[in-house]
């Protein structure tokens, strides 16, 4: 393995910088998904916790800001999910944004006391995302340096490239969501393990960054039975069974173990009372998750199980085909050997050479214990890369619905790929350094461009995008694949609305929630006068103006709104390469 | 014995030694022959190629995508002429249908009726708005009498040399109807003078009248008879012209209580007092066509009733559409 250089980190930091940069830049005209506007009032109440347990603390009154009532007061707003994200959401939200505490006052969550002195930089929604940019930046950075250490710079360029351009991943790395960030988390903690095979600190860190994903998001739970099962094929061949000496636990196991479970618990104060009983409720949430409605090559799957092949056709129709084409390059770059091993024993094939420096027994200890071993890179790539694709396949998996719930696999595929393209570059063997550049450079624009363009083309409506294989946007409509969710869409037309509903107008936001809609006026994007109808039938009757976003099953609010409006013609539609994203109506009489 | 099998013998030591020295990369050539080892050393090449071509291609196809939307002007011009081809009362589908909303939002004058149809079999002259090339799924197999292209939207008129003829309209003619609620006692519901034929003021759901009904997440006009259990739900229709057949389509209204339930619905068909079918739809059935042979009463004037039952009626929003015709 090689050790990165300081032009290395460098590097690694110019990418951290330029990815959070983008997408900070990006999502200005990026809506505000359903779910952030619950995590924006979860962070801002938590806020309200600290600034609490300040004056307690003022107050000699200490113990008050940490007793149950306190603390239930304030975390148990969303209570389903750990806090580390939406409390790095509440610093830069109170650090960064400007504050104007009058507009939008009845939407504030918590009364903070004036002034709030800030740096002013950023507007609400922006401070809120900032820790969204700079974690996926931070996933791009590690992207490389991982690929710098098993491969090279190239490997490690091309796989950070290939993954801040999937168009889904550079969507969600905009936003103030959970989903990015968790990825980012699982990266550190497999490279921190893969680091505790010859490194003992490294198994430490492993248990501490462990423990920040549990503290991001519970699909981290996943992970040591992944490492488990890979380092078990690590050091099956040096493996005696004859006296029969199993492996001491390794150090990094034991470090999940503790600290894992230590960094989850010591995170989040709603743990800190009644533990067994808000554990319960946070396992039991997930583990019973309710059913969403997801679109699916024409079906509207509202009830499980899902196809299994769901997760494999909407990677395969929404990241790039070069990357999926380099990825399982990578798969046959480390597959080749023993694969062609095992067949030979069947087939008249040839299998490479076989040239392991690797030799049993090995110097291992419990401390680093994969010292001497063969690390098995790529099998520890793949088992990441396939494991979360897998999870959502099982039918005995809640029906989720977007490819956000396999972001985690994202890295590795992507470092599959790069180890690929290097790979490839240098068997090309190219005469002089001067060509080996331009080679390489032109490999990296080929790899990296088609996501880059078709981010660019479809933001910011990146959850309708669909790549060129299943044929864009209106390819992916076609197919019948799901069109969004999460009610974003409305923010590029929220100066058009001010500008033409007429004032005090109530409005049918349709799947645009309470908080979204707070949340643009807090920032000033939405004028303050109209008003939010409500949810359901109801509100379509009591609306002036109602909007429908399309996805299969919202469709028959589409059908009620022309019922109730007596009019099947909206005032505007938005759309994506010509699919419609949004249609807004507005009552006749109200003309 | 041949040269290639004069391989000098190494030792373990030997053997460690250039592996060390990255001897698995410095390998003598693959099976000796030059020949054969120059396709070999063309590869990296030929794959390196690839890739560029690939990704070359990748961004072209995105690119072509992209750009291959039609335009507003396109859209508008469609519109335009259909305003000045089009009479009010003939269909305009549009296809593929996930363009619908661009399409209503350009062709302004659609009567609603005419989006919430069943099928355009009664229509002589129907006109279909499309991109993409695509073709609305009721008109499928058949050809246009005429085109017309504007850019990326295509307006066809398809002209039908016999369209069904509709005697009796049952879901246009709803609020003509009488309806009870049979069950130990007939319970007659009446109209309340707005939407619906009301059974049991209490209980919303128990009513009948004219609806739009979202049925396999398509909109359809057609008259809403929740069941209710133990019941039986009657709507007569006092004297309806009979034709040869009873076409209508059943469905279950709104996804959520698609989900929320799976019980089936019996719709009995009776013209006079004999029953000419009997529908049993089921919960994951799309908008379901039922034709019913009447040829035997065809030109004569009869009463007709729907009978709508069902053995659990939790969330059966059922709702039917039916016409007698020639």
């Amino acid at each position: 393995m090689r050790t990165p250089t300081l032009k290395d980190l460098a590097l690694a930091l110019l990418l951290l910088v330029a990815s959070a940069g983008a997408l900070g830049l990006a999502q200005r005209s990026l809506g505000v998904m359903r779910d952030e506007a619950t995590y924006f009032q979860a962070a801002e109440t938590y806020w309200g916790w600290f600034a609490e347990l300040k004056e307690s603390y003022r107050r000699g009154e200490l113990d008050r800001g940490l007793s149950e009532p306190v603390i239930a007061r304030y975390f148990r707003v969303n209570s389903e999910h750990p806090v580390l994200f939406k409390l790095l959401m509440a610093v830069s939200w109170r650090y960064l944004a400007s504050h104007d505490l009058q507009r939008g006052a009845r939407f504030h969550p918590v009364q903070l006391r004036p002034p709030l002195p800030s740096a002013d930089l950023l507007d609400e929604i922006s401070a809120f995302r900032v820790p969204g940019w700079v974690l996926t930046g931070l996933c791009v950075a590690l992207i490389y340096l991982f690929g710098v250490r098993i491969e090279g710079r190239l490997a490690g360029l091309a796989a950070a490239l290939l993954y801040i351009t999937i168009p889904r991943v550079f969507f969600h790395g905009q936003l103030a969501a959970f989903d990015s960030a968790v990825t980012t988390m699982w990266l550190m903690t497999v490279y921190a393990y893969l680091r505790s095979l010859e490194h003992a600190r490294w198994g430490v860190y492993a248990g501490v960054f462990f423990g920040l994903a549990l503290a991001t998001k519970h699909n981290a739970w996943f992970i040591p039975a992944l490492l488990l099962l890979h380092y078990l094929m690590v050091v099956w061949p040096d493996l005696s069974f004859r006296p029969l000496r199993l492996p001491r636990i390794p150090l990094v196991f034991i470090s999940m173990a503790i600290l894992g479970p230590l960094v989850f618990v010591g995170h989040w104060p709603w743990l800190w009372h009644s533990t067994l009983a808000h554990l319960k409720g946070y396992f039991g949430f997930h583990m019973h998750h309710s059913y969403y409605n997801i679109e699916y090559l024409g079906v509207n799957w509202g009830m499980p199980p899902l196809p299994i092949s769901y997760p494999f056709g909407m990677t395969l129709f929404t990241v790039p085909t070069i990357l999926l084409l380099l990825g399982l390059a990578g798969i046959w770059v480390y597959a080749r050997t023993p694969l062609l091993t095992w067949l030979s024993r069947f087939l008249a094939v040839r299998p490479p050479p076989e040239d392991s420096p690797f030799r049993y027994p090995a110097r291992r200890s419990w401390k680093r214990p994969g010292k001497g071993l063969d690390p098995k890179v790529g099998t520890l790539f793949f088992i990441n890369a396939l494991f979360p694709l897998a999870l959502i396949a099982l039918p005995s998996t809640p029906i989720f619905g977007g490819t956000k719930h396999w972001l985690p696999a994202y890295p590795f595929l992507a470092l599959l790929a790069g180890v690929a393209l290097s790979r490839l570059l240098r068997s090309a063997r190219a005469r002089s350094r001067g060509r080996r550049v331009l080679l390489g450079a032109l490999l990296l624009a080929a790899a990296a461009l088609p996501g880059a363009v078709s981010t660019a083309l479809t933001h910011p409506f990146e959850l309708t995008q669909y790549n060129a294989l299943a044929g864009g946007p209106a390819g992916g409509a076609d197919l019948g694949l799901n069109r969004q969710f999460w009610g974003y869409a409305v923010r590029p037309i929220l100066p058009w609305i001010d500008e033409t509903f007429d004032r005090g107008a109530n409005v049918y936001f349709h799947d645009t929630n309470y908080d979204s809609y707070g949340a643009y006026i807090r920032n000033g994007e939405l004028r303050p006068d109209i008003r939010y109808a409500g949810m359901e039938r109801p509100a379509i009757e009591a609306s002036s103006y109602a909007m429908v976003y399309y996805e299969l099953h919202f469709n028959k609010y589409d059908y009620w709104i022309w019922d109730s409006y007596g009019t099947a013609t909206p005032i505007k539609v938005v759309d994506l390469d010509g699919v419609p994203v949004l249609s807004v109506y507005k009552r006749p009489e109200a003309r | 014995m041949t040269d290639d099998d004069d391989i000098p013998l190494q030792t373990e030591d030997e053997i460690q030694q250039r592996i060390r020295e990255g001897g698995a990369r410095q390998r003598p050539p693959a099976d000796g022959a030059d020949g054969a080892g120059r396709p070999a050393r063309r590869l990296p090449l030929v794959a390196v190629a690839v890739v560029l071509l690939l990704g070359a291609v990748e961004v072209g196809a995105t690119l072509v995508q992209h750009l291959a939307v039609p335009a507003a002007s396109d859209w508008r011009a469609a519109a335009a002429r259909l305003a000045t081809t089009r009479r009010p009362d003939e269909p305009v589908l549009f296809a593929p249908i996930w363009v619908e909303p661009i399409g209503r939002s350009h062709v302004r004058d659609l009567d609603m009726e005419l989006l919430l149809l069943s099928d355009v079999d009664r229509y002589r002259r129907v006109f279909e708005v499309s991109t993409r090339g695509s073709r609305h799924p009721w008109l499928a197999g058949e050809k246009p009498a005429r085109t017309w292209d504007f850019g990326g939207v295509r307006l066809s008129l398809f002209e039908r040399t016999r369209p069904a003829e509709v005697l009796f309209d049952f879901t246009r003619k709803i609020r003509e109807a009488q309806v009870s609620r049979i069950g130990a006692q007939v319970t007659r519901c009446p109209w309340d003078g707005k939407r619906r034929f009301r059974c049991d003021p209490a209980r919303g759901w128990n009513s009948v009248g004219p609806h739009v009904a979202e049925v396999g997440h398509r909109p359809y006009r057609c008259i809403f008879a929740h069941p209710v259990e133990g019941h039986v739900m009657r709507i007569s229709f006092p004297a309806a012209a009979i034709g040869a057949s009873l076409v209508g389509y059943t469905g279950i209204d709104d996804f959520e209580n698609r989900k929320r339930a799976d019980a089936d619905v019996l719709l009995k068909v009776l013209v006079g007092p004999r029953q000419v079918g009997a529908i049993r739809h089921q919960n994951g059935w799309p908008w379901h066509r039922f034709a019913l042979d009447t040829k035997e009463m065809a030109g004569q004037t009869h009463p007709v009733s729907f009978e709508i039952s069902a053995d659990r009626a939790f969330a059966r929003t059922f709702c039917f559409a039916a016409e007698s015709r020639r």
